[in-house]
This record gives structure tokens, C-alpha cells and sequence, in this order.
């Protein structure tokens, strides 16, 4: 309750409304102390002047009557004249001072104090006025008339009461009308208010409807300057913040695909990190193990005495177990080759149905699975190094051979396709799992499988047959599916191409 | 005297033939596996007095092996040598301390230095 009174007080309208109470109350208090003061000039000074015309008439007749020395007519004449209204007393004073006769006999016989009394000095209700009585130029006494003030007082009462409810009514009439009118007033103030909260809500769209030409109109145009500049700067801010979004977006895209990369790149170096490693520990062992044999055996020959038979076996391992290191030490020197790609190719004519028998011949006399070889009797001509092609070939024989089991026939087939030949090599194997497709090319890599687990092998063969084809500017790939066996294709282009040397 | 048996595990046919020709010239009896599913099956009936045991064989490994020989209460007290092109320091302290294999040697190794190390092994 004090709380809003308070608020009430403070507010605008609040304070406004006391400024124009102040000045009505200020006003009105005024106009009333100014009626007051008036009123009261207006009706004595009418009543004075009824009185002195009230008293000269009187003094007329009774200065007849006297000077007639009629004293029953001014008996009766002071007689009617106490009956009329505010005529209380009516005396007749002798010229020496006394009271000769008086309509109150209360006044009679008594000494009177001549004098007028102060009409606006009065304390009690009646006001005395005397008048000479002269006719003729003889002074024939006094005439004392009392006037009774009541109803000129309840005449006054009762035009300021009046005055008072005119104020009272007035006054309240315009606290009303300023009520109204600062209501009026301020509506544009209000309506900005609101319009300002909008605004501040983000509704930048709307605006204030004031159209006078004052400081509320200057305002509001002010404040619709302010929501359009606001909507024109938000618009602004979001288009700028929907490209840089865009933009960052974009950068985090690239970004998130450079880290897809990176990882990537990462994964497959720590890959060929651990196929690294793996490949130091498979070459120590792939090299130690001929090395073991040729040195040991060495050496037994060297302190045993051993029959003939058994010595040449021995030379015999050494011999084989020499060749087996000279052939890795071959496939390593030839995958640093590769890599470093230093790895030169003869340019000359090879005929591939040739080479393809040539390769195959000696693979099909040894045990394990029997090999067909399906290839016409000649094959448009290639150019590249007989050797390395030739090894190629028989490095995916022998795989083949390790994975097909003996029963099955291993096919080598070729044909002529869009300038390039194709050679395919089938086998009845297990067939390529899945997980190892990818990596099936790249060097070092051993299959996880228990063929791969059971030989030994440097994980180089097929790496290196992947450079050499593709140094021919050919492709090699594998179709497979498992447990139907696997087919090994290499395709190579036809003789217009010559290599660089 | 009964001469001293020595098991030689390796899936090498041609380190098998080079250890045993020479043990045996050493004057021990020979026993060979190539691989550790045949070793286990001739440790079940042959008492041995030494295994000569190579790391890199497929299946059942030289590790996994000596772990299994090491568990098995019948053949406490047997000597075991880990052979292998296995080099590192790392694979030494493996052999030694967590297979309790009771000397390593690498490969390429000299013949004399096998048949003295298998003598002081035999010897205590």
C-alpha cells in the first residue's frame, strides 16, 4: 500500500499531478481569500448604505414629529420602524445625551455611549449607528438605530459556503481534467514504452505512432530511427554471423578432414612402423637361419670325420641354404629399389606366352598342386625385362601352389583386351579374407592366414611384383572370394609403349 | 655311464641335422622335433635331460612351449635352451626371467660355443 502510494508520488503522472494540485489549491485558496475579503466590502458597504437610508428617513419623519412635539406619532413611527427586519432597537436620545426613548425599555433612562460602533470591529450581533436629528438648523437630539448583523453574516455564510463548494467542485473538476489530460499526455510515452520494450525484445520491426511536432514526436521518431538502425544492424550481425558460421563450418570441415587424414596417414605409418619392425625381425631371422646352416655345417665338415655320402649332403645345404639367402638378399635389395625408385627395367621385346611356359615348366615338375597352362601360342608382343617379368610370374605361381591344397589344379590363362594383355592366375585355395584384400600389395605384408603363419616368406613378393608391373606401366590385382579360391590377374600394355631406360 | 638326452626343437630340418650331428659325435643321445606339438608328444614317453629349444616356430611356439614344459611337474629339473634369431636384450630377459629358460643363444651361432654350453648345462 505505501509502496504504490510511493510509486504513485514518483511516477511521472504522479508528480505531475501534484505540481497542478499544488497550483489549483495555491489558486483556489487564493480566489477564496480574495472572495472572502470581497464579499464581505460588498455587502457591508450595502448594508452601510441601507442603513444610512433607513436612518435618514427616519431621522426625516421623527424630526417632524419632534419638531411638532408629536411624541405618540414617533412612538409609533419607532414602533413600525422596529418591526422591520433587522431593525432590533431604535433610541431617541435627548441633545444632552440621554435616552429620551427607546423601543427596548432596557435602553431607556440610561446614558448611552454615543457613538457608532465599527461595523467590521463588531463583537456582538448588533451594530449601532446614530444619526443627529436636526430641523430647521435646530439640533433636536439623536437617533441611536440598532441594526442586527445576522443576516447580513448569514448572507455572508452562506455566499462563502457557496464559493467554497463552486472551489471545492471546481477543484476536483480539475485534478479530474489533469488526470485526463496527463493520461493524454503521457500516452505516447506509454505507447513508446512499450514499443521500446518490443524493441528490446527484438521486434525491430515495429514503431511508435506519434506525429506531433514536439519533443514526444522528436522522440519517437527518434526511437524509430533507433528500431530501424537496431534492425538494420541485426540483420547486418546475422547475415555476417551465417558466413562466418558458414565459414567456420567450412574450416572445421577441412579441419575435421585434415585430421581424418592425419590420422589416417598416422595409422598407415605406425602400420608400416610395425610391419617395419616385424620385417626387422622376419629378415634377422629369414637371414640368420641359411646363415646358421651354412656356417655350422661349415664348420662340422671342418671337425667331423664324416662319410662321403653325408659330407655332400652337407655341401649341398650349404649350397642351397647359400642361394636362399642370395635370393632374399635379392628381393630386399629389389624392394629398397622400388622404393627409392631406382628400379631399372630392360626396354626389350619379350613374348609373354614364352615367358609364361618358360616360368611355369620347372613350377609344374615339382610336387604339390598339378598347374594348366591356357595361354595361346603367341601373344601380341610386349616390351619391358623379360627377368622381372618372369619373376613375377613365378612368384604368383609359387603362392598359388602354397595355397591350393594338392588335389586341385592351379590355371594360368591370358587374353588380349584394349591393347593390353591380361594374365590370370587361379587357384582353389581358401581364397583372400576380407581384412587382408587392402594391404595384400603392400610390402612387408604377411596374410593372416595359416599358410602365411606355416611358410616363411620376407612379406616382399607380391610388393615387388606390384612395382615391377606397375613400371611397366601395367596394374596387378586379386578377385577372391573365400573359400572358392583367389585369382591373381596382371594386366600389361601393348609394345607402342617404350620404357625409360 | 648313461650318455645325457638332448631334445632339439627347431622347425628347421637343416638346424635339426646340424645340432644333433654334432651332439651326437659329442656323445649324447639325440631326440628331434619340428615343431612344439611333436615335442610334447615325445616329452610324454621319453625322459630327456636337456631341450634345445628354437622361438619362431609356427602353431605352437618356442615361448609357449617352455612355459608348458615349466608347468609340467613330470619334467621339473630338465635343462631348457632357447635358440633363436631372436636378438634383443628384451627377448633375452623374456627367455630368462619369464620362461625360466636356463641359457638363450642367437642365431648364427658357433657350433663350439652350443656344445660347451650344452656340456656345462649337462654338468651343472
Amino acid at each position: 500500500m505505501k509502496s504504490a502510494l510511493s510509486n504513485i508520488l514518483h511516477s511521472y503522472k504522479g508528480k505531475w499531478l501534484i505540481a497542478i494540485f499544488s497550483l489549483c489549491l495555491g489558486v483556489f485558496l487564493l480566489l477564496i481569500a480574495d472572495r472572502i475579503v470581497l464579499t464581505r466590502q460588498f455587502i457591508y458597504e450595502r448594508e452601510i448604505q441601507r442603513i444610512d437610508h433607513v436612518g435618514g428617513l427616519l431621522t426625516n419623519f421623527i424630526g417632524d414629529n419632534l419638531f411638532d412635539n408629536d411624541t405618540n406619532d414617533v412612538r409609533k413611527i419607532i414602533a413600525t420602524a422596529t418591526e422591520q427586519p433587522d431593525i432590533t432597537v431604535i433610541s431617541l436620545i435627548t441633545p444632552a445625551r440621554t435616552v429620551r426613548y427607546s423601543s427596548d425599555p432596557a435602553f431607556e433612562k440610561k446614558t448611552t455611549p454615543f457613538a457608532d460602533s465599527k461595523i467590521n470591529k463588531l463583537t456582538n450581533d448588533i451594530f449601532y449607528k446614530t444619526f443627529p436629528i436636526a430641523y430647521k438648523n435646530a439640533n433636536l437630539g439623536f437617533l441611536q438605530i440598532g441594526f442586527s448583523l445576522h443576516s447580513i453574516r448569514q448572507h455572508l455564510s452562506i455566499s462563502l459556503y457557496r464559493v467554497f463548494i463552486l472551489e471545492v467542485v471546481l477543484f476536483f473538476a480539475v485534478l479530474f481534467i489533469a488526470w485526463g489530460i496527463t493520461g493524454r499526455l503521457l500516452k505516447p510515452l506509454y505507447e513508446m514504452k512499450e514499443v521500446s520494450n518490443k524493441i528490446a525484445g527484438g521486434n525491430f520491426s515495429i514503431r511508435a505512432h506519434s506525429t506531433s511536432h514536439d519533443i514526444i514526436g522528436d522522440l519517437a521518431a527518434a526511437l524509430n530511427n533507433m528500431a530501424l538502425q537496431l534492425g538494420d544492424l541485426t540483420d547486418n550481425m546475422k547475415i555476417r554471423i551465417q558466413e562466418a558460421t558458414g565459414d567456420l563450418l567450412f574450416s572445421n570441415n577441412q579441419l575435421l578432414n585434415k585430421s581424418r587424414e592425419l590420422e589416417e596417414s598416422n595409422r598407415k605409418l605406425k602400420e608400416l612402423d610395425r610391419l617395419k619392425s616385424d620385417f626387422v625381425s622376419m629378415v634377422s631371422h629369414e637371414l640368420k637361419t641359411p646363415l646358421t646352416s651354412i656356417i655350422g655345417f661349415s664348420r662340422t665338415l671342418l671337425t667331423l670325420d664324416l662319410p662321403v655320402g653325408q659330407t655332400r649332403n652337407y655341401l649341398g645345404i650349404i649350397e642351397s641354404e647359400g642361394k636362399r639367402l642370395s635370393g632374399l638378399i635379392e628381393e630386399y635389395l629389389d624392394i629398397s629399389k622400388i622404393e627409392a625408385g631406382e628400379f631399372s627395367l630392360k626396354n626389350e621385346p619379350v613374348d609373354l606366352a614364352a615367358l609364361i611356359r618358360e616360368a611355369a615348366e620347372p613350377l609344374s615338375l615339382d610336387a604339390g598342386p598339378a598347374l594348366r597352362v591356357e595361354v595361346p601360342a603367341a601373344l601380341p608382343p610386349i616390351t619391358g625385362d623379360r627377368e622381372h617379368l618372369k619373376q613375377v610370374v613365378i612368384n604368383l605361381v609359387d603362392n598359388a601352389k602354397k595355397y591350393s591344397p594338392p588335389s586341385e589344379e592351379i590355371v594360368i590363362s591370358s587374353e588380349e583386351l584394349d591393347h593390353a594383355v591380361i594374365v590370370r592366375i587361379k587357384d582353389n585355395g581358401p581364397g583372400i579374407k576380407e581384412c587382408d584384400r587392402e594391404k595384400l600389395f603392400d610390402k612387408f605384408f604377411r596374410g593372416s592366414d595359416p599358410v602365411a603363419a606355416r611358410t616363411r616368406g620376407s612379406g616382399l613378393g607380391l610388393a615387388i611384383a606390384k612395382g615391377i608391373i606397375e613400371a611397366h606401366g601395367g596394374s596387378i590385382w586379386a578377385e577372391s572370394v573365400p573359400g572358392k579360391g583367389s585369382v591373381f590377374c596382371f594386366r600389361l600394355p601393348l609394345s607402342e609403349r617404350s620404357f625409360p631406360p | 655311464m648313461k650318455p645325457s638326452t638332448v631334445l632339439i626343437v627347431d622347425d628347421d630340418q637343416n638346424i635339426r641335422e646340424l645340432i644333433s650331428v654334432n651332439l651326437r659325435s659329442a656323445g649324447y643321445a639325440v631326440m628331434v622335433a619340428a615343431d612344439g606339438k611333436d615335442a610334447m608328444e615325445l616329452l610324454g614317453s621319453a625322459a630327456v635331460d636337456l631341450i634345445i629349444l628354437d622361438i619362431m616356430m609356427p602353431d605352437i611356439d618356442g615361448w609357449e612351449l617352455c612355459k608348458w614344459i615349466r608347468d609340467e611337474p613330470r619334467l621339473e629339473g630338465v635343462k631348457i635352451l632357447m635358440l633363436t634369431a631372436k636378438g634383443t636384450d628384451r627377448d633375452k630377459l623374456i627367455g630368462r626371467e619369464i620362461f625360466k629358460a636356463d641359457d638363450y643363444m642367437t642365431k648364427p651361432f658357433e657350433i663350439d660355443l652350443l656344445q660347451q654350453t650344452v656340456s656345462r648345462l649337462l654338468n651343472g
